[in-house]
């Protein structure tokens, strides 16, 4: 069968349309994907430093029982180069403490905790934190 | 001549584009665990959950009292004497009692326990908690918390302590687990002293200190 110019051009074109289209396709799912382990990474490291801010910087007399305090977070802050946001909230959702500025969209998470209220009694509540780098 | 040319031009591009993808299949990504993010959650989140039970106070959650019992007998002077207010104890602490106080003691596999006369702590001790945990969790997760001694031997006595509080309607999977243990208030010794006034009969003593194991399973949908 004799071929022609013209489906010789056709067919080279269809072939690099085919490509292209797989190739794009291609780098759309990179970037997806790489948006997502980047979102994840985000939430697992804002995990580890409310857990931080749990265990140490925070960290009344016993163990989980929250002492907030402003001083230590900016120090806190300053020292891992971050930007962060702290509130610690009731169970009814009345702010107690409350620490920096929300940003826009920031990647938050919430722990429970025991506030110390000075008496000798601890208040339920939860430890918002969102993180952000500089 | 020509259309061997033309032939041989789109067998090029075809055998090329099919490396083309080839190469580009093995580039891939791999696949990643979309879950991993939430186990790392529901581990800090349980862990957190546990450490705020230790620690917080029964008054900061409506407190907590209960009647102690009067063999059964319904009498209000007795009863208005006789209602326990426990407001000043931590979550951790009011399980510890209610574990010693409704303790199940068998024997050869018969359960021994005299009157329950502290039925109504552990009554209410399970409301309170139920109560605490929907309101903390506030729908995150299912729950399942656990309190139980591990059984403690006594010759041919056994005394164990087991109490259980959920809300697992609409969660079908479990997502973690958390484990922590609380020592009991009163030691070895005072046990055993106690459960020998209670059962009259000599036992033996208890090699280990009794403690209770609090494990929290929180389940997903």
């Amino acid at each position: 069968m004799a071929l022609t110019i013209g489906e010789d051009v056709f067919s080279a074109l269809v072939v690099s349309l085919l490509l292209s289209i797989f190739i794009i396709s291609l780098i759309h799912t990179w970037c997806a994907q790489g948006e997502r382990l980047k979102s994840i990474e985000e939430f697992t490291s804002a995990v580890r430093v409310a857990e931080q801010l749990r265990d140490q910087v925070l960290a009344g007399s016993f163990p989980g029982l929250l002492e907030p305090s402003s001083g230590r977070l900016d120090n806190f802050a300053r020292s891992r180069q971050l930007n962060l946001y702290v509130k610690v909230r009731d169970l009814s959702g009345t702010t107690i403490f409350s620490y920096g500025q929300a940003p826009e969209h920031p990647t938050t998470v919430s722990l429970p905790a025991a506030l110390a209220m000075g008496d000798g009694s601890a208040k339920p509540c939860e430890l918002l934190v969102g993180v952000w780098r500089r | 001549m020509a259309t061997m040319r033309g032939i041989s031009s789109i067998s090029d591009m075809l055998v090329f584009s099919l490396l083309i993808s080839t190469a580009a299949t093995f580039l891939f990504p791999m696949p990643f665990d979309p879950t991993t993010g939430n186990t790392r959650y529901a581990a800090s989140y349980s862990h957190s959950l546990l450490l705020a039970l230790r620690n917080t106070t029964a008054a900061q959650l409506g407190g907590f009292r209960y009647n102690l019992g009067a063999f059964g007998l319904d009498i209000p002077s007795v009863w208005s004497s006789a209602v326990k207010d426990l407001r000043y104890k931590t979550v951790a602490e009011l399980l510890a009692e209610d574990a010693l106080l409704n303790m199940k003691a068998e024997f050869a596999g018969k359960n021994m326990s005299p009157l329950r006369l502290n039925e109504d702590m552990d009554k209410k001790l399970r409301l309170f908690l139920k109560s605490a945990l929907d309101e903390t969790i506030g729908g995150r997760f299912g729950y399942r918390l656990i309190a139980r001694t591990t059984p403690l031997d006594l010759g041919l006595i056994r005394l164990s302590f087991e109490t259980t509080v959920e809300n697992l309607e609409g969660w079908s999977r479990q997502f973690w687990l958390e484990t922590t243990n609380i020592p009991l208030p009163v030691s070895t010794q005072s046990l055993v002293s106690v459960t020998e006034n209670m059962l009259g009969l000599e036992l033996p003593e208890l090699e280990a200190e009794p403690f209770i194991e609090v494990t929290l399973e929180l389940w997903s949908r």
